[in-house]
């Protein structure tokens, strides 16, 4: 909104109203939630394919389908509703599967430490849809974007394009695989499509050399401990690369190297 | 009746992880060491997920199933940084990543 009303005094063309607009003009908000829509449209194939996993998984665990095919909109983080449903089918109990979810997203604190500052100036409705639906990549592209210092009414309709995508195609996904099982050959390498669009969510936070050491100690470390339980190998990546990046950024700051 | 509850129980820790710091904590300022922590906790996340996701579950055992996968990783990430576009980077990584496997087909 601020930056809306900035905008109406700086543009020259434009006639000074008495009241600064409130809300966006429906074209920009158009052009926002569409650029949002395109955006994550390389992610479909991810989505895709991790949903019909969870579909397959669905099926084969002892739980009624339409339940588990319900929790991709109620647990809207891949890997951990995964985690879940498989963890259903063996019969885990309550508190294991809540451990495991617990660790498993705790890399969330991260992203809600991050964007938590960015969103004060969004509605309160819009800060708990983001705290239902954020996943990995929609939180990359939001914070590049508010980074880039977008106003917020962009950046909220921009989003909605973003989750838009997420929530159709990784519920429609999982109802396919769990009443068609798996329909897609493994041989096919789709939830490669994941990883490949992860690495490259990796590339704007490089901002300086201490955050490249960060990233490289953190696959490092995440990679050496894959057979952890409960995917503790991403707390420890986490940890560590982030040590590993705050302490070589003083040590570049107290040596006066380039950063 | 147990499954719908363990799944909403499930839903309610992934929300409160996330509402951690943009609804819980509110409007409270946090201090500006924090930003410095999270600018390396971003990259190292990141990268964390996008290795585990590379080199699957059956971790780092000596395979040569790895190396197109390996492949296609490191092309994606080359390509986002020259291009910063995805669909660009799906499609280079992915072709990257077949003809790799291919490659090795044929030879071995």
């Amino acid at each position: 909104m601020a930056a809306i009303t900035v905008d109406a005094t700086f543009a020259p063309g434009r006639p000074q109203s008495a009241t600064p607009l409130a809300v966006t003009p429906a074209r920009e908000r158009l052009e926002a939630y569409h650029s949002g829509l395109v955006a994550q449209l390389p992610f479909i194939v991810g989505l895709a394919s991790w949903g019909l996993a969870t579909g397959v998984a669905v099926a084969e665990a002892p739980i009624n389908n339409v339940v588990g095919a319900s929790g991709t909109l109620v647990v809207i983080s891949g890997a951990a509703y995964l985690a879940v449903v498989t963890m259903l089918g063996a019969g885990a109990g309550l508190i294991g599967i809540l451990l495991t979810v617990a660790v498993m997203n705790s890399r969330f604190l991260v992203y809600s430490a991050s964007l938590g500052p960015r969103l004060r100036d969004q509605p309160a409705w819009f800060r708990v849809l983001v705290t239902q639906t954020m996943t990995d990549n929609v939180f990359a592209m939001t914070f590049r974007h508010l980074e880039a210092g977008r106003p917020a009414s962009w950046v909220r309709w921009h989003y909605l394009g973003l989750i838009s995508v997420t929530v159709t195609v990784w519920p429609l996904a999982a109802v396919i695989g769990a009443s068609a099982g798996p329909v897609i050959p493994q041989s096919w390498d789709l939830t490669m499509a994941g990883a490949l669009l992860l690495t490259a969510l990796v590339v704007p936070t490089l901002a300086d050399r201490a955050a490249v050491i960060a990233a490289v100690t953190g696959a490092t470390v995440a990679v050496a401990l894959l057979g952890a339980p409960h995917g503790l190998h991403l707390v420890a990546g986490t940890v560590v690369g982030t040590t590993a990046g705050v302490l070589s950024q003083r040590l570049y700051a107290t040596n006066g190297a380039p950063s | 009746m147990t499954d719908i509850a363990i799944i909403a129980a499930a839903g309610l820790v992934t929300w409160m992880l996330r509402a951690s710091f943009i609804s819980l904590v509110g409007s409270r300022e946090l201090p500006s060491s924090s930003e410095q922590v999270l600018r390396y906790a971003r990259p190292a996340v990141l990268a964390a997920l996008a290795a585990s996701a590379t080199i699957g579950s059956g971790g780092l055992v000596a395979s040569v199933t790895l190396v197109p996968r390996l492949v296609g990783a490191g092309t994606a990430g080359i390509t986002a940084w020259r291009t910063g576009n995805m669909l660009i980077t799906l499609a280079v990584g992915f072709a990257a990543l077949a003809a790799t496997k291919l490659t090795i087909e044929v030879v071995g």
